[in-house]
């Protein structure tokens, strides 16, 4: 059910490699590549604004967790967090708004 | 996905009034209900689109000299029918829905703080063609953090006016009168499609071509976008949201709201009941002495006591949930909790309503619309009445007498026992129909945490005097029925005025015995003789669906001890306990006496209750199934406990 991600690394180091939303560390930042959630959840990922090419930041761990995106803080639960496939994006180069 | 639309016949709520329409679209917490209340003051009326369980408020407009309809549509973030309201606000927008006209014009409410978020819905409106206005709100909010937004410009993006208000300060609102006039009339601007964004569905991620054209939209019109989101916000949730100091806090907010419901809620409760009792003992008199008196005292007086008696739970109620809803604080409750109650099928906000049934189950099942997805939404209504409501109270503290009168140790846990064993039954209840009738997990939490508010008090004011109406309109008439039709089984047939009396029977009681109650209560006996109830109990029972606690009074007159002698607990329940069958063993034996008290901490007998859940649920199938199944389950549950007591 999970993103067909390498194994989900608890911390990510590599910008290059795809992380799900839940593995970013708090107050990182990530594009979204990818939402593979089953139907419905997908619709409502995305009308919520996690779709793919938005910029995020996790800035809270846990289930559920908060992301940051447009400025709006949002609750999710971490089984649709790991759904959502995220490329960091490099230290210091934080997307507007977000963090 | 079958949820809950079932046909209300009784409601053709929007009436062809001739009157152009006018649909206000926006994102939930965009400031979209301060407006509507901006506009329209104390004129809306809140009530059902039709055939379906979704709400609306509307009202009339006038402003120079055209009047137009102007229709709240429900907080949304698009219009992908991923929910019931967004499928019937498509619907509405595009004038699909059966019994509503279409918009002649739409009002897009954007939040000029997250501007590019709010952009999306109205990029996907704009596409629809309808004739539109934007209205930018919390523009004072969004002043002070140094937004600086270009009107001029972001009109020509949407290909509508668009127009700057503070809806609490009433900044704007004639402007906005203005246009929505103007865009009432023929060859208006804003009539063009918004068509830079048309393409963006026809081919690849249609959300992503939105998002990316809010984005460009909000590039091109907003200054200083790269602003830091609210730092108080952030502090405020880094506390609430924690997973400890969050869920204390919570309980501090739910203790707060529950000592309003069940303790300062019994202040006017009591100046009701008085008022009625004073009315009927001013009124009483002045009718001849018969039944027609009876009726009308009651009757009818405490059948309309009955139902006004309620109001107080639900204004305070809804008063606490509009303001926790306006602060932003009911997203971070519904956060906080969503873990726990995920693991019973429940959603994070079902909280709010459980807690507040163990007050009373009607206010409750009315604050179930702050869950958003509707199955959650039926599945917490069906568990709600298993919450030890006050009404249970007087039969558990008489049960209690039975049975512990001289303990207040074993007292106070049979107590604490009946409570936790309703909380029990309406967990397991949930997880039980979570794999049957309303099968699946409960929707995954995604939910917005908006940036903290002061909230508006006149807000929380209308929507708890909606609340008031609807209840009144659309419940108390069949409480008000109800109680009048248990007042006539109780009292006919009339026991014939040359009946012998009967030796240590007083009139009341033989009266009752004639009556269609008791009747049936005899009728009754074989099937709840394995509960260990006899005729005079399930007289007592009967009366119990409309309301509970009518048990108390109606075993004081069927074991002939007459209504005042509940006023003293313990002759009372020595009285009670007094009480044998016709072999002289004793009525309330500790079996029948748990077995009693089991029913009624299971059984769902409250007509109230039920009648709310019609008008919640648009029809009856939901409620008659409620009904059904609680009562099976105490039937079951007290059977077994009065076999199992009575072999110990």
């Amino acid at each position: 059910m999970d993103v067909a991600l390498p194994p989900t690394p608890s911390v990510s180091t590599n910008t290059d490699v795809l992380v799900p939303l839940s593995g970013l560390r708090r107050g990182e930042a990530g594009v979204i590549v990818m939402v593979d959630a089953p139907g419905a959840d997908a619709v409502r990922l995305k009308t919520m604004g996690l779709c793919e090419g938005r910029s995020v930041c996790l800035l809270g761990h846990g289930d559920p967790c908060i992301v940051g995106l447009m400025g709006v803080r949002i609750g999710l639960s971490a089984r649709l967090a790991r759904h959502v496939g995220v490329r960091p994006c490099p230290a210091g180069t934080s997307p507007r708004g977000d963090a | 996905m079958s949820v809950i639309p079932l046909p209300l016949r009784d409601a053709p709520v929007e009436r062809q009034t001739g009157l152009p329409t006018v649909m206000l679209v926006g994102n939930p917490n965009a400031g979209k209900t301060t407006l509507f209340n901006a506009l329209t003051g104390l004129r809306a009326k809140t009530a059902n689109f039709p055939g379906t369980t979704v709400e609306h408020r509307s009202a009339n407009l006038i402003h120079n000299g055209t009047t137009c309809r102007l229709v709240d549509l429900p907080g949304l973030y698009g219009l992908e029918a991923s929910s019931p309201e967004e499928r019937i606000a498509e619907d509405a927008i595009t004038g699909r829905l059966s019994g509503v006209a279409a918009p002649d014009a739409v009002v897009l409410v954007l939040d000029a703080t997250h501007l590019e978020r709010n952009l999306f819905l109205a990029g996907r409106v704009r596409e629809l063609g309808v004739p539109a206005v934007a209205v930018l709100t919390l523009t004072d909010a969004a002043h002070k953090q140094g937004v600086r937004i270009d009107f001029e410009r972001l009109r020509a993006e949407l290909g509508c006016p668009v127009v700057p208000v503070a809806a609490r300060r009433g900044h704007g609102i004639d402007k906005l009168r203005d246009a929505i006039h103007d865009a009432l009339q023929p060859a208006a601007e804003g009539e063009a499609k918004c068509d830079s964004l048309v393409c963006g569905t026809c081919g690849g991620c249609p959300y992503a071509a939105r998002y990316d054209w809010a984005r460009g939209v909000t590039g091109r019109c907003v200054a200083e976008a790269d602003r830091p989101p609210g730092r108080a916000t952030e502090a405020i949730d880094r506390v609430l949201t924690h997973p400890v100091v969050g869920i204390l806090a919570f309980a501090a907010v739910m203790a707060a709201m529950f000592v309003m419901l069940y303790v300062i809620a019994q202040y006017p409760m009591d100046w009701i009941d008085r008022g009625f009792s004073a009315t009927g003992a001013v009124v009483g008199p002045l009718l001849p002495d018969g039944m027609l008196r009876s009726l009308v005292v009651d009757g009818i007086l405490a059948g309309v006591g009955g139902v006004l008696v309620f109001l107080p739970q639900i204004v305070i109620l809804f008063f606490f949930i509009a303001l926790l809803e306006d602060t932003g604080y009911l997203a971070r409750a519904a956060f906080v909790m969503d873990r726990l109650m995920r693991r019973f099928g429940l959603p994070g906000r079902a909280f709010v309503p459980m807690l507040s049934a163990h007050a009373c189950a009607v206010p409750a099942i009315f604050s179930t619309r702050i869950i958003e997805d509707h199955r959650d939404r039926l599945i917490t209504m069906l568990v709600l009445p298993f919450m030890t409501c006050s009404a249970r109270l007087p039969v558990y503290a008489m049960v209690i007498a039975l049975l512990f009168a001289d303990n207040p140790l074993a007292a106070g846990l049979l107590l604490a026992g009946a409570y936790f064993m309703g909380l029990a039954a309406a967990l397991g209840a949930s997880v039980v129909m979570r794999r049957t009738v309303v099968p699946g997990q409960a929707r995954p939490l995604v939910i917005e945490l908006p940036d903290y508010r002061l909230p508006s008090l006149k807000n929380a004011l209308l929507a708890s005097g909606d609340r008031a109406m609807i209840f009144l309109k659309k419940v108390g008439g069949i409480i008000l029925i109800a109680s009048v039709v248990m007042w006539l089984a109780a009292n006919f047939p009339r026991l014939p005025q040359d009946a012998a009396p009967v030796a240590g029977r007083t009139v009341a009681q033989q009266q009752l015995e004639y009556s269609v109650a008791g009747r049936v209560g005899r009728a009754l006996e074989p099937v709840f003789a394995p509960l260990g109830f006899d005729w005079q109990i399930n007289v007592g029972v009967l009366g119990s669906f409309v309301a509970r606690e009518t048990i108390v009074p109606t075993l004081a007159i069927v074991y002939g001890l007459g209504e005042d002698a509940i006023d003293d607990q313990t002759t009372f329940g020595d009285s009670l306990k007094n009480q044998t069958r016709i072999d002289g063993t004793p009525v309330f034996t500790a079996a029948t006496s748990l077995s009693l008290l089991v029913f009624y901490i299971l059984a769902m007998q409250c007509l109230s209750t039920t009648a709310a859940m019609r008008r919640e649920t648009g029809g009856w199938k939901w409620p008659l199934f409620q009904v059904a199944y609680m009562t099976v389950l105490a039937y079951v549950a007290a059977m077994v406990t009065y076999q199992a007591v009575s072999m110990v």
